[in-house]
């Protein structure tokens, strides 16, 4: 039983996993308090939805055309918000507020569009898979499947390509950055563009699972945060081990006390890493002046 | 011409929600995502009071606010142990937490099922007010007078304490001025204030349920505080008209209820972003956020 | 004994473990009524011992004692009333303000600053206002003489200055605190040399007419000679050489290391 809560609290880290490295890849090397993750996760469910539920798509041509999307909607933000704002040189803080703004719009013009119930996509019961004791789900199976290849593909990126190597010097030093030489524009649109495809993955890879609301953004977007922040600020690499140790206790939370308490153990995490150890996990340890 | 009077109400509540955001993110620069927070605890603690003892009117707005104003302290040492992006998180994670012991902790809030049936105020303690018009005059006095007090603190040297700690904090210490403290007492009036209209909206609507308080309504204050202005009294109150007005409007359009709900947030939204490009000091407000 | 800096050891440990002793032992004592220079080259820890006299940084061991009260890690304001004041490196006045404003903020008087005493003492709080804003044009008048353009300009927001009137500004409002001790980081840093002698002329004067003592950071050389009687320099997280300016500056071994000469 035991087993099983904790297999299933893997599963549910790896997808923070996705979503960590998702807000991390624009608040590592923008600085943005990219709020606006939490609509684009909706949208890339409700994309998905579209195409698999109401026009009829194969469920894996929905979701990979879903993905293409979200990852158009993740660089159109960069463009028509971020980079307007940026341009005039205004603060982080006040990019976050426009963030938070741009997540409004695009949250409600779904719900506008799609209405405020839960969908779901998949409605038929589906084959489980028996592991000794440990049951697995077949969506369960798809998001172990998603999320394992982008983190591996990810992991590789970013410690054995140049590009994986511009968003780690961007995240650490700007100037640096570019007095090598390298188009801080340039290297901001792929981090969208990645932001986009990660959020996009862990969104249909989730919503084929559990259905999907124009108001569950909020919530992933938290759980995404604390998982980043949990594992370590700054870096990218440990945003996997944030979202796999914020999956695991959410699951033993629930296991040791009730599903309602869940929320409850992302918030004291949140806050007791924040006062107690902002570096995460595995994070720099940052001097304060 | 009742609802008029019910949209004046719930217009001066707003006007002292963004009047208080903005003492803390307007004049001091500190960006907290938590001021729903404080309207709940202040509408929880002054439902208790109201159903548990019948005191007078200034009996309750003390209570609330002292005791609204001790929870700021929370969020005061979140601020001198954390910097920019992590205390702005810390602000949410505290928002977050009051709204979840305010939905589990059912025994002591009755968690999602609300309290009805919260009593009206007792001005005097002899009359109970329970109508519109009794409202309507609480109301009004009670916006007049924190519209009267932010003024008096922007245009002091309590104000401008508050500014220059904004421009370089560690300056003001070095002139020797307690940053601590004067940060500690704008969380304080700020979170006060906050307290004070969630007492009035519960004894108003005479239920509350933990919805009411959620991180979407301390984003919808924050919204109404940046596309009204920030840094001075009136951009505050101009936001609150705005976030007040708009849905009426909409519905005097004719516009359906459903799909009015979600327009507006898209009004709202889009406004956010345009201001915060083309004016970022706000509408009608003094200064920019750093 | 007015500033006696006794034996301040500060280290840093980077993230590779490595440890680096930026303040090794440092002793020096500031006399009254002087102005003593510390040079030494960059990033030898001067504007790290300015944050330790001011309270800014507290991860030391030593001790620092002001006219015999000895610092013990109080906080930096509280410093700061016993009559120290701080010129931060490119310090200038504080954007968002009115000239009128930082004069204000940096008086020693602080009724009406908090709620409660603006709220509780009103008529203290108006009169109070009244004696600041008196003496901000005092010391605007003493510093630049009577009739000076600054006068009619108060009202005008910090950033309508440039950058080397901000400076002198700056050095005018260290004169609202009633400090006896001033720390000046790098003063004429950044600055057009056309204030050079402005800020020359405003810190003797305040040496000579009032009492002040001072204790400055810089690295233009013909200024500390002009400006310090004596001078300290700063070298491996110790003081090497301390003296009459003049002997200190001319020192062959002084020389070689910091001007490379």
């Amino acid at each position: 039983m035991l087993l099983q809560f904790i297999i299933n609290g893997l599963i549910t880290g790896l997808l923070y996993s996705l979503l960590a490295i998702g807000f991390a890849l624009v608040y590592n090397t923008t600085h943005i308090f990219h709020i606006a993750a939490a609509g684009i996760y909706v949208f890339a469910a409700y994309m998905f939805w579209l195409l698999a539920a109401s026009l009829g798509v194969p469920v894996f041509v929905a979701a990979i055309l879903a993905v293409i999307l979200t990852m158009a909607l993740s660089l159109l933000s960069e463009v028509v918000v971020y980079r307007p704002l940026r341009k005039k040189k205004t603060s982080l803080n006040v990019i976050m507020i426009a963030s938070i703004g741009l997540m409004t719009v695009i949250i409600n013009l779904i719900a506008m569009a799609f209405g405020n119930e839960t969908k779901v996509i998949e409605s038929s019961i589906l084959k489980t898979f028996s592991f000794g004791e440990v049951i697995i789900t077949t969506p369960q199976l798809y998001q172990i499947i998603v999320s394992v290849v982008a983190i591996a593909a990810f992991l590789i990126l970013i410690d054995r390509t140049q590009l994986g190597l511009q968003f780690r010097a961007l995240s650490s030093d700007e100037t640096l950055f570019e007095a090598l030489g390298y188009n801080k524009q340039q290297s901001f649109t792929v981090a969208f563009l990645a932001s986009g495809l990660f959020i996009g993955l862990a969104s249909c890879v989730t919503v084929y699972d559990v259905g999907l609301d124009p108001n569950m953004g909020m919530t992933v977007l938290i759980n995404a945060m604390v998982a980043m922040i949990i594992g370590g600020t700054g870096k990218f690499k440990t945003c996997v081990l944030g979202g796999l140790v914020l999956g695991v206790l959410q699951s033993l939370t629930v296991f040791w006390f009730a599903s309602n308490w869940q929320n409850a153990i992302t918030f004291a995490l949140l806050l007791g890493f924040l006062f107690l150890r902002p570096q995460g996990i595995a994070g720099y340890k940052q001097r304060v002046v | 011409m009742e609802y008029i009077f019910h949209i004046v109400i719930m217009l001066n509540i707003y006007i002292m929600l963004v009047l208080s955001a903005n003492l803390t993110i307007g004049l001091a620069n500190l960006l907290t995502m938590c001021q729903a927070a404080f309207y709940g605890i202040g509408a929880y603690i002054g439902t208790f009071f109201l159903m548990q003892f019948h005191v007078p009117l200034v009996v309750i707005i003390a209570v609330v606010a002292l005791v609204t104003g001790a929870f700021s302290l929370l969020v005061s040492y979140a601020s001198v142990k954390l910097k920019g992006d992590f205390f702005v998180l810390a602000t949410m994670g505290f928002q977050l937490i009051v709204y979840t012991i305010l939905y589990n902790w059912t025994p002591v809030t009755r968690g999602p099922y609300g309290i009805p049936g919260i009593p009206g105020i007792r001005i005097l303690g002899i009359w109970e007010v329970s109508g519109v018009y009794g409202y309507l005059a609480i109301s009004i006095i009670l916006a007049a007078a924190t519209v009267y007090v932010f003024h008096r603190l922007h245009n002091s040297p309590c104000g401008r304490e508050l500014r220059a700690i904004k421009a370089d904090e560690l300056m003001v210490q070095s002139m020797g001025r307690d940053t601590v403290a004067a940060k500690a007492w704008a969380f304080f009036i700020s979170a006060a204030v906050a307290g004070v209209a969630g007492v009035i909206y519960a004894s108003y609507v005479s239920y509350i349920d933990p919805t009411s308080f959620t991180l979407n309504e301390s984003i919808f204050i924050i919204s109404a505080l940046f596309i009204g202005g920030i840094g001075n009294v009136k951009g505050p109150i101009f936001g609150a008209l705005f976030v007040v007005l708009l849905p009426e409007l909409l519905r005097f359009v004719g516009l359906p209820d459903a799909i009015a709900a979600n327009l507006r947030q898209i009004i709202y939204g889009l406004s956010l972003i345009l201001v915060v490009y083309f004016r970022p000091q706000g509408l009608f407000g003094k200064t920019v956020l750093k | 004994m007015f500033l006696e800096i006794k034996d301040i050891k500060l280290s840093f440990t980077n993230a590779r473990k490595e440890t680096f002793n930026l303040l090794n032992g440092v002793n020096l004592n500031v006399e009254a009524g002087k102005i003593t220079a510390l040079v030494g080259g960059n990033g030898t820890g001067k504007t790290t011992l300015f944050n330790i006299i001011c309270g800014f940084e507290k991860r030391y061991t030593g001790d620092i004692i002001f006219e015999g009260n000895n610092f013990n890690k109080i906080s930096p304001h509280k410093i700061s009333l016993m009559g120290i004041g701080r010129l931060f490196q490119g310090g200038q006045l504080l954007p968002g303000l009115t000239l009128m404003e930082n004069m204000k903020i940096a008086s020693d008087e602080t009724v009406g600053e908090s709620p409660v005493s603006l709220f509780t003492r009103p008529l203290a709080t108006r009169a109070f206002e009244m004696e600041r804003e008196h003496k901000a044009l005092d010391v605007l008048e003493q510093v630049f003489g009577p009739d000076n353009k600054y006068l009619s300009m108060v009202n005008q927001e910090a950033s309508s200055f440039s950058y080397g009137e901000q400076r002198l500004l700056s050095l005018a409002r260290l004169l609202m605190g009633n400090d006896r001790l001033l720390l000046l980081d790098e003063p004429t840093s950044g600055v057009n040399p056309v204030y050079i002698e402005t800020i020359e002329r405003i810190i003797k004067e305040m040496v000579e007419k009032d009492g002040i003592t001072v204790l400055l950071i810089e690295h233009n050389m013909q200024f500390v000679r002009k400006v310090a009687d004596v001078c300290a320099y700063l070298e491996d997280g110790v003081i090497t050489k301390i003296g009459p300016t003049a002997e200190v500056l001319d020192d062959k071994s002084v020389r070689n290391s910091y001007l490379g000469l």
